[in-house]
């Protein structure tokens, strides 16, 4: 190691001691002087006390060494003034005397010198002795001060760790250090006792405290212990923490305690926080999915023990995800708390951190039932604990319970929020043995409620088995389907029998999951339950806007592309934006979107959904509305709403020519989309019989198996090619011919009008 | 200037005639060992300490041999203590140790007394105290 500037000028002190010598006889003191330079001291000579004295004024040497008799000044009054000097009392002084002289011996340490060395008739032969005792002076003189500094530093340490050290006699009692008065608020020199101590801890705690210190006495043995202590000079409890050990006397006998306090208030404090933090939620208060699974497990254990049932409710809010993308996190996170607050008021929730306490104390038989409360699993999940319960009414009287608390509507951000949940119910141990599969089976009954249109609780019974996971591996897949890249467009071409052209297709999601491509109907319906249709839906909007530009460049693509939305996504008021940005970014014009709504679908939020259609309509988005026929809906809304073209139900394409009603239904619809100036279109044709009456009940525009299949995007052109450009399909000559025929459908379109 | 102001170690180390003063002695008025003691202090020689002390120890020596003889002729005890005192110790330190305990005795007699010595004792002192001033005097000009 390279030494330090300091260590160096250490070293060299240590090594070169700075003397001052003084003695009246010259041939002494040029002696010791030439003798104690040759020892490597480095030797200041003075001839008088006087000298010594100004000498020293000009700075102090390691030691000193004063001849004891001097005339005038003698070495007795020159180490007096030295001792009173600044510094001048940690110098170590040794006293020249004389033989036989132990007068002076005694004057010496009176007078403050260190210690004595007799001048026999041979000392100054001697010089080693002479070196050796002043070696052992600074020796002494600087573990001395090493010493003391390190007691500065603890004592400093101690005060910066609010600690301090007591020593207990059983003679004489308790003394504390000045760093440990401080710890219970009192000044260096106060009195406090043991008793006095005592006298702060708080009273029932003090009983506690009063039998351990007795038991740890009469084993002698090691305390260690915390103790909440209320000094009176300032309010709010402190926590003391004591260690201590015995001592014990040369024949064994304990005689005290010696050990040191430290204020561990700030400590407790930040580890009781850091408990809360580890055990309960921070949005709700609750307790977190730890804290409760952690009490589940002692639950179940005392049911175990005790022969009990326990149950577990697993409470989801029905439809949450709508309101956070609605209103926003913060008024999902105002809405949590309040559902929160409400849940915890229908069981005997408990919210003491249990851990320490539960397995600190032996509790009473009926203990576990502090072990009650609801939880918060994360997002709008929240778990109810019951420990004991009779019978499985009982959990069902609760969640029940929880029905009704939530009807009230929850105010946030100046909206009434009616918000409805779902509760699942599994019974320790009828439907399961552990946390573990409780959580599962009221995880399964829960999903049987969304199933069956949520808003209610169910018990979990083995017929429920297995269906809420398989729905929850699906979501869990699709959430990352979007960033995987696993959802495509397939595009079914629309079109105009009469000039046999496609005038535009309509986008239908597929999801290529592992091998499979699983169809629209296995995933969307999943997909608007837990609201994943929004984010996919916007996707399809780009990717429908990106080919619509990779078309137009391949090969002059000019139509519209449909896509399908729900009506949530109406009622969004950035949905306008979206669209106009990913066309904007395609540089293809807002037409080339066309949005398809089912009639179900805009009857059920039909306020909501009008704004948005109009500001749709404004910047060239048309509006289709799919589905149309099977909808209960009154017909007039129709003429107030700006939409483009009706979709006749596939349904009625089916029956065409089996049902009478069909037919009627589709010329009523052709009858009232003329009055409205609407375009109809039919799906769902699958052959040429099909296409051969609506042609002649007035549809021009369709769309169906019997043209095309939805095919993937590079398909189109070649579809394009090879059936409408060659006019190689079957129905390419049907439509010419039906054409040609025209006056014939347009009577009957005209009669069915009457 | 190293010869010069240096006595060579035969001058001492061999006990030279002119050392050895008194018949009524065996040894040495001065103690050779003493001397190379003192050498040993300043073993390159190069701070003339040997002669210094020397020097120091002559100058004193008359000195105090004044004194004491202005105290016996005043009858000054403190006067006559202070010198024997100084002179007890420093003459161990040169070497002479005889006379160092001469003075050594008449101080701890004169304490023990609180009186003045005997003139004869004096008077043996004072010459003892001449016998080893001639002694340091011929080992300086050696």
């Amino acid at each position: 190691m390279i030494p330090t500037a300091t260590s160096y000028a250490d070293e060299h002190a240590r090594d070169h001691p700075r003397v001052l010598l003084a003695d009246d006889d010259q041939v002494t003191l040029m002696i010791a002087g030439a003798a104690l330079r040759e020892r490597g001291f480095v030797v200041r000579e003075v001839d008088s006390g006087r000298a010594a004295l100004e000498a020293l004024a000009e700075g102090l040497p390691d030691v000193i060494v004063l001849d004891a008799i001097m005339p005038e000044l003698d070495g007795f009054d020159t180490c007096r003034a030295l001792r009173a000097m600044p510094g001048g009392e940690n110098v170590p002084v040794l006293m020249l005397t004389g033989l036989n002289d132990e007068a002076s011996i005694t004057r010496a340490y009176e007078a403050g010198a260190t210690d004595f060395f007799v001048k026999t008739q041979q000392w100054t032969q001697q010089w080693s002795l002479l070196d050796g005792r002043l070696r052992y002076l600074l020796r002494a003189s600087r573990t001395r001060l090493e010493l003391e500094r390190s007691k500065s530093k603890l004592a400093r340490a101690q005060d910066l760790a609010r600690m301090g050290s007591f020593d207990w006699r059983l003679k004489t009692g308790l003394i504390l250090s000045p760093e440990a008065l401080r710890v219970f608020g009192l000044g260096p020199g106060e009195v406090l006792t043991l008793r006095g101590v005592l006298r702060m801890v708080p009273a029932e705690d003090r009983r506690v405290l009063v039998r351990m210190l007795r038991s740890t006495l009469e084993h002698g043995s090691v305390l260690t212990t915390d103790m909440p202590v209320t000094p009176t000079w300032y309010s709010g409890d402190h926590v003391v923490h004591v260690e201590a050990e015995p001592e014990f006397n040369e024949q064994g006998q304990m005689v005290g305690y010696t050990g040191v306090v430290q204020d561990v208030t700030d400590r407790r404090v930040a580890e009781d926080k850091i408990r809360h933090l580890a055990n309960f939620d921070a949005l709700t208060g609750l307790p977190n999915r730890r804290q409760l699974l952690w009490r589940a497990e002692r639950a179940l254990e005392m049911a175990r023990r005790l022969g009990h049932q326990c149950a577990m409710l697993l409470i989801d809010l029905d439809r949450f995800k709508i309101i956070n993308d609605t209103l926003g996190h913060q008024s999902g996170d105002e809405l949590l708390m309040e559902v929160a607050r409400r849940l915890r008021g229908c069981v005997r929730h408990s919210d003491q951190v249990l851990e320490a306490v539960y397995e600190g104390h032996g509790m009473g038989v009926r203990s576990h039932r502090s072990l009650e409360a609801v939880g918060r699993l994360g997002g709008d999940e929240f778990v109810a604990l019951l420990p004991e319960v009779a019978d499985e009414r009982d959990a069902e009287r609760v969640a029940q319970r929880m029905l009704e608390v939530m009807r009230e509507p929850i105010v946030v951000a100046g909206q009434e929020c009616f918000v409805t949940a779902s509760v699942g119910v599994a019974l320790y141990p009828r439907d399961g043995g552990s946390v573990a599969d409780l959580m599962r089976n009221s995880d399964v009954a829960m999903y049987s409620v969304k199933a069956t249109g949520r808003n209610a609780s169910a018990l979990y019974g083995p017929q429920l088995a297995g269906r809420g996971r398989e729905k929850l591996e699906l979501e869990t897949a699709l959430h990352k389907a979007i960033e995987r890249n696993e959802l495509v467009l397939h595009y079914q071409p629309k079109i105009d029998v009469r000039s046999a052209r496609m005038i535009g297709v309509e986008a239908l999601m597929r999801w290529k999951r592992g091998d499979k491509l699983v169809p629209p109907g296995d995933f969307i319906p999943l997909a608007e339950e837990t609201g994943l249709i929004v984010p996919l839906s916007e996707w399809a909007l780009s990717e429908a806007a990106r080919q619509a530009r990779a078309w137009q460049q391949s090969f002059g693509f000019t139509e519209s592309i449909a896509v399908n939305l729900p009506s949530r996504l109406f009622e969004r008021s950035d949905l306008v934006d979206h669209i106009h940005q990913v066309v904007t970014a395609q540089g293809v014009p807002h037409r080339v979107i066309m949005l398809e709504i089912t009639e179900d679908n805009l009857m059920k939020d039909l306020q909501n959904v009008i704004p948005a259609l109009h500001r749709l309509n404004e910047i060239g988005v048309e509006i289709a509305i799919d589905d149309f026929g099977t909808g209960y809906s009154s017909l007039s809304y129709l003429t107030t709403l700006p939409i483009s073209e009706l979709k006749i139900d596939r349904s009625f394409v089916r029956d065409l020519g089996v049902s009478p009603q069909s037919s009627a239904v589709v010329t009523a619809i052709i009858a009232l989309a003329r009055s409205l100036g609407l375009r109809v279109i039919a799906e769902g044709v699958e052959t040429l019989r099909q296409m051969e009456v609506l042609h002649r009940l007035g549809v021009v525009v369709m769309q169906g198996f019997l043209f095309s299949r939805p095919v993937a995007a590079t398909d189109l052109a070649l579809w394009l090619d090879q059936s409408v450009h060659a006019r190689s399909a079957p129905w390419i000559g049907q439509a010419s011919e039906l054409e040609a025929a025209a006056d014939r459908p347009r009577a009957v379109a005209g009669r069915a009008r009457l | 200037m190293h010869d010069d102001e240096m006595p060579t170690a035969g001058a001492f180390g061999a006990a030279p005639p002119a050392s050895r003063v008194g018949a009524a002695f065996d040894e040495p008025v001065i103690d050779p060992e003493a001397i190379t003691r003192l050498r040993e202090l300043d073993p390159s020689g190069q701070q003339g300490v040997l002669r210094r002390v020397l020097h120091a120890y002559e100058a004193s020596l008359a000195r105090h041999l004044g004194d004491i003889a202005s105290a016996r002729d005043g009858a000054d005890l403190d006067r006559l203590m202070r010198a024997v005192h100084t002179l007890k110790s420093s003459s161990a330190a040169v070497g002479a140790m005889a006379f160092s305990q001469r003075c050594a005795d008449i101080e701890q007699a004169a304490r023990d007394a609180r009186a003045m010595p005997d003139a004869t004792e004096i008077q043996a002192l004072l010459g003892q105290g001449q016998v080893v001033l001639a002694a340091v005097g011929a080992m300086l000009t050696a």
